[in-house]
């Protein structure tokens, strides 16, 4: 961690730190990985298993709500599908998406060999996985968190909340903060320092400038949040009174921490779908991206002004006409990067020779359907108008279009776009479409009723409604559609798994693309990249492939090939960490034990070193 | 049958007072403008998308433009402009919002937020009742909204917006009937177990039966007049309803943890606005309240249900009943 | 005659100790922001790898400096708006408490002012420990080392101890808004200084291993931007929590 350089001095009780796991296949393997590719891989993988989790969560809550007075999930029981649905998918499902293609496809697009801190991040795989077991274990150890995702006192407090639900949620959510505040700031680093010589910033693939905007989020953000969630621990386990009234605490001070964290996590939700969005429309219209620049920066505003509107989610708490307007403005001045990225993805196409794969196909559906989700949020953003609006199924139709529509849909493309990249396979493009348009359609025709919904004056939460409110028809007919959309996902996913296992093989560039990624082999050697590239122009593998000239590379290394060591270390502190997390839900020694687990592991990880080693280069003119 | 939602009861594009209709309108200004630029811009996404599809075989690239700033700058400003056009209606209406006009002697009513019930009380005619209010129609009326447990939100949609109901806060709403009839109003902040089952009503009244029914209100409860009632009346203090419940009039009648009750038989539902106030329904929610509130504190905490020396027999179910229907 | 009152002389001491200490402190994040992360030039690179006597290091940086360091500043960036909220938390909540014990009930103004001092004083030693590994000096490295350490161990002392005066005068975190916020705040960057003086003394033992050398100053560098980073965030809390309670003039 702390750079190359001479030998490792330990003394002899310590110097089994020495010996670091070699194993390249198997179980071991993929535990001591600090391979940035694999990770990308084990990320993919739990957000899709997280992704599903969470889905029969949701079927679950149609499932009551398709018709009237039903009685199969009442109550808490339900309220607790509904807290574990929208927190599984916001931070088990969606984050790690992002994460995936982050991790796996970074370091390709700069043209770097790993990540700034190769173990840090496998520890962020680890801790994201402890979270999500923590945050689920609830279910089976006294029943989840039922007091919805954003969680608000005094609703939350030890009275009114007297179970251990909330416990595991706010456990589970600051193991996983944990893991996102520190991925992110290897990805700052490895952004900053790792990239190829001569790649400015504003050279830099606009995937990578996405993630560069969203770690700084996360950095940012996360830390707020984590605060409000240990104040919130203390309030409900250890008396004190941030939130209760009697003492003279605020419950809205909650509100502002959360949502202070909780309007950033939005962006970087969708800024990562928006940056592959913005690598898939150039390469399938043979046209440069429109704008590069502003593209860039006005990812960076729509990153920067989403520290300024927080409060729009509090427009109903009473905060009076000034405090509301001028939330309103700042929220509707975020339209305005918003638009400029929308409009240069058109200008992108316009003039272009376009061909529709199926990673185009979600692409463009992401435009138009991000552009329903965010006029519906620009009309929320009217705060006089939105005194009607809030808590009601008009805002879970926005949000649902702007996280599905805009989030998941970048994530869908990029999958299949970057599949061959992950693991040297192409899906079937004709499978692809049908699957394509069995999602589009089933998600617009789940969501779309529910501004109706909304606008009839159902409200968020309710387990149930009455005949008379006249919501019946509606709810039936989007249970109908949800499920379709259900099957749809997972018949995507199973599309993936085939393609995985299928014998094709794909070539390094099979969508003639612009990127570095596309110049190393499918799937890449665990090197990357043979010789290190230069570069000189933004899109320098397209120009290199228009010039037909090759990339310039870096003089070889005559040591070899410079690899980091793999280390137990990572999943070893993960683990501390998360039987801390238990043992503090409970007050047992467990968190000392863990919390001992984790201090042994983490000073091994001081000592162990970078224990680099070396690999030959591949002959030249071979990758 | 899928337009039904049109005829919903809480439908707020419906709306029945200036308060509810100034909002449908900032809201169809928004969206009509939204979605104007929404056909625009999709419209030329989707003439893109057609128009310029490569055609099988050709392999020569397209202009390699890479943006015209002037171009950007210019749709920058369009927005801008349009963003604005939106913020001043909203800004405007915040204000108009934020208080009822001048000179026009708004009905003051305090709202109380419980788990899971409304209280309401009319200080300026001594009225104090739960889940069911009326207010004159054509007269503005101001609320002081606050919460004694979690964070609620008072919604009558078609009569205007919500405001949060925050416990050690008094937040202010008002909003105006200009038609009579009843008006549909529920919780809108999630609170619980219950939540769902939180709902109250509103009726808009003309200004002799409002004060008819004030008079009602603020008088003592009657008397029980039949057998069956007065024998209620009794076990209404042996089974410990007293020290939730107030009935005006009933010496130690005077809990405050539960809804008052002095006119619970004139009103249309109960159980949350759930169901019918008859007799059956009644006697159903008198013997299992958890049935229909998951959670309620009635169903925790009330000595009938969790202490079996208190313990109600359907017969004393039936004369409970009897009593309650007949405080009218 | 009456006695000296020895209190006065010892505030007077570390009211001009902390003048110090900062001017010491500029002096040492000065030092630091010479080699502020920014990219470099050709040259200046070049001149650094000339110094730079390891010779395996062959991994150059797109800015020039070592990662571990840019690490650092950003993490201290996240950990700013981690104190930020706690700080926001204890100012929201300032002054309304609705029982006691109340700040000015409980305060020892003089022994924080010399707790602070040290805590500074610590900062000034940080400094020199950095500039000892820098010359290659491991004597001075763990003199000024374990001094940095001593002072940290000590300034943890002064927290212990005002903790348990102020439990005796009977504010606990739970008795009021004050108590809540208060522990939160100054019970984090206490544990943000424990981990501090952990690291201070595994440098100092592992310097007897030969863990730390010249080529490899730069982990005590950055185990000098955590302990500023701590003690800036110090003299935050300091005035935010302390001074402010202070009827102007007074």
């Amino acid at each position: 961690m702390s750079g190359h350089g001479p030998k490792l001095a330990l003394p002899k009780f310590l110097s089994f730190l020495k010996n670091r796991p070699t194993k390249e296949n198997g179980l071991v393997s993929w535990l001591t990985t600090v391979d940035h590719k694999r990770i990308g891989i084990l990320y993919l993988y739990t957000s899709f298993f997280f992704l599903f989790v969470g889905g029969i969560e949701a079927l679950f809550v149609r499932t009551q709500l398709s018709a009237n007075d039903l009685e199969i999930f009442v109550g808490s029981t339900y309220n607790q599908l509904v807290t574990m649905h929208a927190t599984t998918m916001i931070f088990l499902a969606i984050m790690p998406l992002a994460a995936a293609f982050f991790n796996f496809m970074i370091p390709l697009q700069i043209g770097a060999r790993d990540v700034a801190f190769p173990r840090l991040n496998a520890f962020s795989y680890f801790m994201y996985l402890a979270g999500g077991i923590v945050l689920n274990a609830s279910w089976f150890m006294g029943g989840a968190s039922d007091v919805g995702w954003f969680a608000y006192a005094p609703l939350t407090s030890a009275t009114y909340s007297p179970t251990h639900g909330v416990d595991f949620w706010i456990l589970g959510l600051i193991l996983t903060g944990i893991s996102s505040t520190v991925a992110a700031i290897n990805f700052i680093v490895t952004i900053i320092n790792m990239r190829a010589p001569g790649m400015t910033l504003m050279k830099m693939p606009v995937f990578s400038w996405m993630a560069f905007v969203t770690a700084f989020l996360l950095a940012f953000a996360l830390p707020v949040i984590t605060i409000a969630l240990i104040i919130l621990f203390m309030d409900r386990n250890y008396g004190t009174t941030f939130f209760q009234t009697a003492a003279g605490g605020d419950p809205i001070l909650w509100q502002h921490l959360f949502w202070v964290f909780g309007h950033p996590e939005v962006y970087i939700i969708v800024l990562p779908a928006f940056g592959i969005v913005s690598e898939i429309i150039p390469v399938f219209s043979k046209k440069p991206l429109f704008g590069y620049k502003l593209v860039v920066l006005s990812g960076a505003a729509i990153g920067f002004m989403g520290f300024t509107v927080w409060s729009h989610h509090m427009f109903t708490v009473g905060m009076g006409p000034i405090v509301n307007s001028a939330f309103s403005i700042t929220t509707a001045a975020i339209a305005i990067p918003t638009g400029v990225k929308i409009f240069n993805w058109i200008l992108t196409l316009w003039n272009g020779k376009i061909k529709f794969s199926v990673p185009m196909m979600y692409a463009t559906a992401l435009v138009f359907l991000f552009m329903v989700g965010g006029f519906s949020g620009l009309m929320h953003g009217a705060a006089a108008s939105d005194f009607q609006q809030h808590d009601t199924y008009f805002v879970v139709a926005h949000f649902h279009y702007t996280i599905l529509g805009g989030g998941l849909f970048g994530f869908l493309a990029g999958t299949v776009y970057w599949l061959p990249k992950f693991f040297g396979k192409m899906m079937d493009e004709e499978r692809g479409r049908k699957i394509f348009w069995w999602i589009f359609v089933s998600f617009n025709l789940t969501f779309f009723p529910m501004h109706f919904l909304g606008t009839s004056g159902m409200p968020r939460r309710i387990y149930t409604y009455s005949s008379d409110m006249e919501w019946t028809a509606l709810n039936g007919f989007i249970t109908l559609a949800s499920f379709v959309l259900g099957i749809a996902l997972l018949v995507f996913f199973i599309d993936v798994i085939k393609a995985v296992k299928s014998k094709n093989k794909a070539s390094a560039d099979p969508w003639d693309a612009r990127t570095l990624e596309w110049s190393i082999p499918s799937p890449p050697p665990v090197y990357n990249f043979a010789d290190l590239p230069k570069v000189e122009k933004v899109d320098e593998f397209w120009e290199s492939k228009i010039s037909k000239k090759p990339i310039k590379t870096l003089p070889r290394d005559p040591h070899g090939i410079h690899m980091p060591g793999k280390s137990w270390m990572p999943l070893i502190t993960s683990v501390g960490l998360m039987i801390a997390s238990f043992g503090a839900i409970y007050e047992s020694d467990l968190r000392y034990i863990g919390l001992g687990i984790f201090l042994l592991a983490y000073y091994g990880w001081a000592l162990e070193g970078d224990a680099e080693y070396y690999l030959p280069y591949p002959k030249k003119g071979r990758k | 049958m899928f337009l039904d939602f049109i005829l919903a009861p809480q439908n707020w594009l419906d709306p029945a007072g200036p308060v509810a209709s100034d909002q449908k309108d900032l809201f169809l200004f928004t969206l009509y403008l939204c979605l104007v630029i929404f056909v625009i811009v999709g419209g030329f996404m989707l003439y893109s998308i057609l128009k310029f599809k490569a055609k099988p075989g050709d392999e020569e690239l397209p202009d390699q433009s890479h943006g015209s700033t002037q171009l950007e700058v210019g749709l920058m400003i369009v927005s801008g402009i349009l963003v604005a056009i939106i913020a001043v209606p909203n800004v405007k209406l915040l204000y108009k919002l934020a208080e009822p006009p001048r000179g026009s002697n708004p009905l003051q009513v305090n709202v109380i937020g419980h788990q899971y019930w409304w209280e309401f009380e009319i200080p300026e005619y001594g009225v104090a009742t739960a889940n069911e209010f009326k207010i004159p129609v054509g007269r503005p009326v101001e609320f002081n909204v606050s919460s004694v447990d979690v964070i609620h939100s008072f919604w009558v949609p078609r009569l205007g917006g919500k405001v949060d109901a925050v416990p050690g806060r008094d937040n202010y709403l008002w909003f105006q009937a200009d038609e009579e009839g009843w008006y549909s109003g529920q919780c809108a902040e999630l609170c619980g177990s219950s939540h769902a089952k939180m709902k109250f009503e509103v009726q808009a009244v003309n200004d002799e039966d409002f004060l008819i029914w004030v008079e009602k209100e603020s008088s003592p409860a009657n008397q029980p007049a039949t057998d069956l009632a007065k024998a209620g009346k009794d076990l209404f203090l042996t089974k410990m309803c007293v020290t939730c419940h107030a009935v005006k009039g009933y010496d130690g009648a005077i809990g405050i943890t539960g809804p008052n009750l002095s006119h619970f038989g004139s009103r249309r539902k109960l159980a949350g606005m759930w169901i019918e106030n008859n007799h059956e329904n009644l006697e159903n929610w008198l013997a299992n309240p958890a049935k229909f509130k998951p959670d309620n504190i009635m169903a925790l905490q009330g000595p009938m249900y969790i202490d079996e020396n208190f313990a109600l027999t359907k017969d004393e179910i039936e004369k409970l009943a009897a009593y309650l229907k007949e405080l009218y | 005659m009456e006695a000296l009152k020895l209190q006065p002389v010892i505030t007077a001491f570390s009211v001009f100790g902390i003048f110090v200490c900062i001017v010491l402190t500029y002096y040492a994040l000065l030092n630091l922001f010479k080699s502020f992360p920014r990219v470099r030039s050709k040259k200046e690179k070049e001149a650094m790898m000339d110094k730079d006597s390891d010779p395996h290091h062959h991994v150059e940086t797109y800015t020039g400096e070592p990662n571990i360091k840019l690490f650092w500043w950003v993490f201290l960036a996240s950990d700013c708006m981690f104190f930020g909220s706690l700080i926001t938390a204890y100012l929201i909540y300032k002054g309304q408490s609705l029982v006691g014990p109340y700040p000015l009930d409980v305060f020892d103004m003089e022994l924080t002012t010399i707790s602070t001092f040290i805590l500074l004083l610590s900062s000034f030693f940080m400094v020199l420990t950095l500039s000892s590994i820098q010359k290659g000096d491991l004597g001075k490295f763990r003199f000024w080392c374990f001094s940095t350490f001593l002072c940290g161990l000590t300034f943890l002392g002064f927290q212990v101890y005002e903790f348990e005066h102020f439990i005796h005068e009977g504010l606990r975190l739970k008795t009021n808004l004050f108590g809540s916020t208060f522990y939160l705040l100054t019970g984090t960057h206490g544990v943000h200084v424990a981990i501090g003086v952990l690291w201070l003394l595994g440098m100092f033992i592992y310097s007897f291993w030969g863990g730390i050398t010249k080529e490899r100053a730069i982990e005590v560098e950055i185990a000098g931007l955590y302990w500023h980073f701590v003690d800036v965030v110090w003299i935050v809390i300091f005035s935010v929590i302390y001074l402010m309670e202070l009827p102007i003039g007074g």
